[in-house]
């Protein structure tokens, strides 16, 4: 049986200060969208992403897909769930709201 | 029927981020000539006109930055070099004029010619030697990311070519919700949550279900809980964790490529921990898309998915047919079931089989629920590859990984 010994990557290549991809930019762009209230979601038209580092994109990733769990009641169920974690899904929320505010008056 | 697809309990998918087949593996061609890799003769021109051959001397990570274009129309013009005749035919000659266009450097834009050492990724290079490499596994669409994750997990993108993916009305449901109806089980695992899942947004939304961290991936396996289907999603970008800094696990440029190949063998290695699930589990390791890096075959036409994306959204010119297929991509199936260095056939052989993303839901259709009528024309036209666990007896030769 062959033993391969897989290296560890350099510390070196780690940047969170990265600009973020497209891919990156994309995902938050839907995640944004889905946390919208449904009476703000229009198919096609997706809210602006202000992030300007993957470090960023992927805090706000977290925000997102945190709000968007409690929203479809994921975390209802069971789970034991932190005042700190409810805390900061209302401030996503409440960025969300502004956020989305924000994009349709840029329009 | 092959004790080894008796066997068959689980299916494990790995997806990783844009990486085309000749870049990852195309070196193996020298090795083994039954793999459809790289001669070394293959060239582009470059935007004066100079040949830029395929050079072995893809680094790690900075060598893709900007990142290379993949979006509808610079894959069109990878593939058909600027050619929009009729019966123009794919000669895969516009790789190093599509990457110019990023930087508008000549030097720089030859480097997406170049392609890795085998000795430089030794998870998915062995892989590949020790159990089925498919010489003909493609992107399901010439275009990117979220179009192409679409047909893993519904077999069709909904007539999307783009990053714009919305699914209110789905006719089709996708892998995870027609076994739920079946009473069999599946997940998909993303990272963390800071890395979150790609493209199912409304999944995530509607069927929170569904969902799980990679950590419960590692606990799922070691259980022995794993469910029937699990779709497993890399770590997406840098960021900080509990325990400090994580890198990028999904080799999209310009991450490094390392770690993708570590998070490989830590999925590799925690099925293969618990020798029942071992034994009962297929995974398989393939990529979305190429991410514009180059590839030398060809993607062959195939059967229209009965969508049609008009020319605003191809940005082409054209309307897509959904009639041919992305570019080409690794992909290996993993079992002890596997004949060691098992080579299938591709385009490039008469009676060759061609794979693309919606041969996943096929076959993990075929498996755990049977005959199933709601599904796309392409889903139901898709190659399986469950007849790749052809041996009677279980391999006891298999690899380790031992990660550092």
């Amino acid at each position: 049986m062959a033993v391969i010994k897989v290296p560890k990557t350099p510390k070196r290549a780690f940047n969170k200060r990265r600009r973020p991809s497209a891919l990156l930019r994309g995902q938050i762009a839907h995640l944004e969208w889905a946390a919208l209230p449904a009476s703000q979601r229009k198919p096609g038209s997706l809210p602006k992403v202000d992030v300007r580092t993957e470090g960023q994109a992927a805090e706000r990733i977290a925000e997102l897909t945190t709000l968007i769990l409690e929203q479809s009641g994921a975390y209802a169920k069971g789970a034991t769930h932190s005042e700190q974690k409810k805390t900061r899904v209302r401030r996503a929320a409440k960025r969300t709201a502004s956020r989305a505010t924000r994009t349709r008056k840029r329009r | 029927m092959a004790a080894g697809l008796d066997a068959l309990k689980h299916i494990v998918v790995l997806m990783m981020e844009n990486r085309s087949f000749d870049h990852m593996l195309g070196a193996l061609r020298a090795d083994d000539a039954r793999i459809e890799g790289l001669s070394g003769t293959e060239f582009n021109l470059d935007t004066t006109g100079t040949p830029a051959p395929v050079k072995p001397q893809a680094a790690f990570q900075g060598q893709l930055d900007p990142d290379p274009d993949h979006h509808f129309p610079g894959v069109d013009l990878q593939i058909f070099d600027g050619n929009m005749a009729p019966d123009r035919q794919p000669t895969m000659g516009g790789f190093v004029k599509s990457y110019f266009a990023e930087r508008r450097d000549v030097k720089h834009s030859r480097q997406i010619m170049y392609y890795f050492k085998p000795g430089k990724l030794p998870v998915i290079t062995t892989l590949a030697r020790e159990f089925a490499l498919c010489n003909g596994w493609f992107s399901s669409i010439p275009g990117p990311t979220l179009c192409n994750r679409a047909f893993a997990h519904y077999g069709t993108s909904f007539g999307h070519v783009d990053m714009n993916i919305f699914y209110p009305n789905t006719i089709y449901k996708s892998i995870y919700q027609r076994l739920q109806a079946a009473g069999k089980t599946a997940k998909i695992y993303y990272f963390d949550t800071k890395s979150s899942t790609m493209e199912i947004v409304n999944l995530l939304q509607h069927q929170p279900q569904f969902f799980g961290v990679f950590d419960q991936f590692l606990a799922d396996c070691q259980r022995g809980t794993l469910p029937d289907y699990s779709f497993i999603e890399p770590n997406y970008s840098d960021h900080d964790g509990d325990a400090g800094e994580i890198l990028a696990s999904d080799q999209h440029p310009d991450h490094d490529v390392r770690e993708g190949e570590r998070y490989i063998a830590s999925v590799y290695n925690a099925i293969k921990a618990n020798p029942a699930l071992w034994e009962s589990t297929a995974l398989l390791v393939t990529y979305d898309e190429h991410g514009g890096t180059y590839d030398h075959v060809p993607p062959p036409a195939c059967l229209p998915d009965g969508f049609v994306a008009q020319p605003a959204s191809t940005l082409t010119g054209k309307p897509f047919l959904f009639d041919r297929l992305g570019i080409r991509v690794p992909a290996v199936l993993v079992s002890p079931w596997i004949p060691k260095g098992t080579v299938v056939p591709g385009a490039e052989r008469s009676g060759g089989r061609v794979f693309e993303h919606a041969s996943i839901p096929a076959t993990v259709t075929k498996l755990f629920i049977g005959p199933y009528d709601e599904r796309s024309p392409r889903e139901k036209a898709a190659e399986t590859f469950d007849d790749l666990l052809t041996l009677d007896r279980m391999r006891t030769d298999t690899p380790e990984f031992v990660l550092s």
